[in-house]
């Protein structure tokens, strides 16, 4: 069989592979006959096998190389392993037995790590348990300081309506004693101008100091949540690691 | 542990000579039969795969007038190459601690 002929009947055999895989499978041997050169190709032929043979390997190892869906196929051929030097026979085996092999291997190690959640459960979940109790005293500190700050906003907003009200009452009572009536104006001016004073500071809190300690939290919270991402990833590979 | 089985093996060799430089398909396959038994025919799904999986991607380059297709390790295929280079260093010392009867150097 020439090179030529190989490569029509390789792309016979491949007519129900997907167009793309035939076209690259084509591609690649018909490269590969010219880099062994003409010297070589009856020998690689040999090598080859029969375009059928070819065919299957590709069908089988090529993931989705099958045009009707099937996506399938075995992770390696069903041929022997032999590493050259260790050739005595007893060093093969085939993929589909290494598959078996690795198969309960998984479930074992899927159990020895639920067994080792489970035995470490009273560490992190103690870890778990203060970092929750940090994070919601934390939330509480940010709550209690808005309270705080409500009040103080309250109390100015109270202040200034009550000394406009008593104000006005003074007024009505300025014909009957000056002097009363003048004192208690002052004083009424007065609360209406701490009550603006006190509205100020909690506006000056609200518009610059409140969404600075929100970030703060913020940051505080990625931090935390970046920490436990951290011992997680660590806990998984030193258990990945030992197996 | 990956190298339990050939497909992966057969991938840490592949992405480890397309790592030296970029090379084409011939020449793949002539390395690796120099230190495995492994038929002509096995090459291609493997380098295929590893194309599909983004480990490799493909440029043509002119050679005798023709174009020749060139492999080349992608960032991807970096990183899975230094995974098997990890896990064939544990691999190894486990085998020879049961074949040689050597005592492990931490």
């Amino acid at each position: 069989m020439t090179g030529e002929e190989f490569l029509r009947q390789l792309e016979t055999m491949l007519a129900d592979v997907t167009e793309e895989e035939r076209r690259e499978a084509l591609r690649y041997y018909e490269e590969y006959l010219r880099d062994a050169g003409p010297d070589q190709e009856q020998q690689v032929l040999a090598e080859l096998g029969s375009p059928a043979r070819v065919a299957a390997i590709i069908r089988a190892n090529v993931p989705g190389s099958r045009a009707e869906s099937a996506q399938s196929a075995p992770p390696s051929g069903g041929q022997p392993l032999r590493i050259r030097g260790l050739t005595s026979g007893g060093a093969a085996y085939t993929g589909a037995a290494a598959a078996a092999q690795t198969a309960p291997a998984g479930g074992g190690r899927t159990a020895l790590w639920w067994l080792l959640v489970l035995v470490t459960s009273p560490l992190w979940l103690s870890v778990l348990a203060a970092v929750a109790s940090a994070l919601i005293g934390v939330i509480g500190l940010f709550i209690g300081l808005a309270c705080a700050l409500l009040a103080v906003i309250v109390a100015g907003i109270i202040c200034v309506f009550a000394g406009g009200a008593l104000a006005v009452m003074s007024l009505s009572g300025l014909a009957a004693s000056l002097p009363d009536s003048l004192m208690g104006l002052a004083s009424c001016l007065a609360a209406m101008g701490v009550g603006f004073l006190l509205l100020a500071a909690g506006w000056a809190v609200c518009g610059r100091g409140l969404p600075a300690l929100f970030r703060a939290l913020g940051r505080l919270l990625g931090a935390a949540g970046k920490g436990l991402g951290n011992a997680w990833a660590w806990l998984r590979r030193a258990v990945k690691g030992g197996d | 542990m990956a190298f339990n089985t050939r497909a992966a093996l057969l991938d840490a060799l592949v992405l480890s000579i397309v790592a030296r430089e970029p090379t084409y398909g011939y020449k793949i396959t002539q390395e690796v039969r120099a230190v495995m038994l492994v038929s002509e025919s096995t090459l291609y799904p493997v380098l295929r795969r590893l194309q599909k999986d983004g480990c490799l991607d493909t440029y043509d380059q002119e050679f005798a007038g023709r174009n020749r297709r060139y492999y080349r390790l992608t960032e991807a295929g970096r990183q899975r190459l230094a995974d098997y280079r990890r896990e064939w260093r544990d691999y190894r010392r486990s085998i020879d601690r049961l074949l040689l009867g050597e005592e492990e150097n931490a």
